[in-house]
């Protein structure tokens, strides 16, 4: 079973913030991360992670530079900044909040 | 590569050339050219590569919001083209479906010409005892069943594909960029597949002349003809894995109506349509009429070496028939 992509919305902004803390990174790389760390069980769609990217910029929790990849082409890096952290630490209360909220209705149907 | 880029740009195509438009194009290609690259290096195929970036691109209505254009997303969803859209996931398992079915297919066309086979062999043996004309008609059962079983699993397989054919259906400009790469890149093989196939069906009698010339014995007649029954299955069997993989791409490319951009890729050389109806009713029963004559000619006769000059007569007179009442659909439609 895949993950639902309406679950994990809500989510992407913590996963990408969560990803940036280590250093300055750029899409591909956060996407292949995702995929090592989740080992496969999701797949970031480009569309998705751009349209992340976009709204965490516009917000102020991270910023794009240009950068140069191995090869010399271009490329867009985003970094987070103070106020993404500050954000990335509110979510982070909100997920462990939402996550003891919604198992409390998680339980194994009645015979 | 190329297939990325022109895929991209198929999805952008028909959005405004904003800053914010343009900016993201260039993000998401910057994005899946990084991935192209990676899955390549790691040993996929190109094609595997390009299908795997395609499919994990995502959908462009999630960029609506943030690019300001979700108004010109919602209102290009509103008058899509009918029908059901293919998705490349389809697409793929399409192909390797038909490439499986050609396999199938065509081993179980090859069992039915080799079916005679251990007969033909036993026959011709002088001192053939009843065990060898029993394995023989053994061998001939179990050939036959084995047919049968092949196509009949075969065509059960493809039976969920049948919707292909009945409901509309369309694919997107990448998908058909994407199979039509493919393709290509199995064009090649397709000629040589042919080639070797005819090479096989010219050369089939070859052996049975010299082995008739060097000896008068009935047996190496009978090894013979086994050998070219056995040389004609193979190249039926190579051409039908060749043209079945053929036909699925075709199939693909011809689901679109013209009025979409898609469209570009497709080749009006499908089926033959005929106007005169009683040549359409002959036609519709023309092979299995054929095989049906050569099984009765041959068994009735037993003369396995000259009723084989039914195949080529009757593709003779079906390409005949083609050329003389058939209509090509895009004539058709014009």
């Amino acid at each position: 079973m895949g993950i639902s992509s309406d679950v994990i919305r809500g989510c992407n902004d913590t996963i990408i913030l969560c990803l940036l803390l280590d250093g300055p990174s750029y899409g591909y790389e956060i996407s292949r991360r995702i995929r090592l760390m989740t080992e496969d069980a999701y797949i970031i769609k480009e569309t998705t992670l751009y349209s992340a990217f976009t709204r965490l910029e516009k917000a102020g929790c991270i910023e794009s530079f240009p950068g140069f990849a191995e090869n010399g082409k271009r490329r867009t890096y985003y970094r987070i900044t103070e106020s993404g952290r500050r954000y990335y630490r509110e979510k982070c209360e909100e997920w462990g909040l939402t996550k003891t909220v919604v198992e409390r209705f998680i339980r194994e149907e009645n015979p | 590569m190329n297939t990325i880029r022109s895929y991209l740009e198929s999805m952008f195509a028909k959005l405004p050339n904003t800053p914010d438009v343009i900016k993201a194009k260039c993000e998401l290609g910057q994005m899946m050219e990084d991935k192209y690259t990676e899955l390549v290096s790691e040993g996929k195929s190109e094609n595997e590569a390009v299908a795997q970036v395609i499919s994990e691109f995502g959908n462009l209505d999630e960029l609506g919001d943030v690019l300001g254009i979700s108004s010109i997303l919602n209102h290009e969803s509103g008058n899509f083209t009918a029908g059901r859209q293919v998705t490349l996931q389809e697409a793929q398992s399409y192909l390797d479906d038909k490439a499986r079915y050609g396999l199938f297919h065509g081993l179980g066309t090859f069992f039915a010409i080799i079916c005679s086979c251990g007969i033909i062999l036993a026959g011709s043996l002088e001192n053939g005892s009843q065990k060898t004309i029993v394995s023989g008609l053994l061998f001939l059962f179990i050939s036959i069943a084995t047919c049968v079983a092949l196509h009949t699993y075969s065509s059960l397989q493809m039976n969920k594909w049948n919707f292909l054919k009945k409901e509309p259906c369309s694919i997107d400009y990448g998908t058909a960029g994407m199979i039509n790469d493919l393709r290509r890149s199995t064009h090649d093989t397709s000629i040589l597949q042919r080639t070797i196939a005819i090479l096989l069906f010219c050369t089939s009698y070859i052996p049975l002349i010299v082995l008739s010339m060097l000896t008068d014995q009935s047996v190496f007649v009978g090894l013979g003809v086994d050998i070219l029954l056995f040389m004609v299955g193979l190249g039926v069997l190579i051409l039908t894995v060749s043209s079945s993989r053929e036909d699925g791409y075709r199939t693909l490319l011809n689901l679109n109506n013209s009025s979409c951009s898609s469209e570009y890729y497709s080749q009006n050389n499908g089926e033959n349509y005929y106007e005169n109806k009683t040549v359409r009713i002959i036609m519709s029963v023309f092979w299995p009429t054929v095989t049906c004559v050569y099984l009765i000619w041959s068994f009735l006769s037993f003369a396995w070496y000259i009723t084989w000059i039914i195949w080529p007569l009757a593709a003779v007179a079906d390409s005949l028939i083609k050329a003389i009442f058939g209509t090509r659909k895009e004539e058709d439609q014009s």
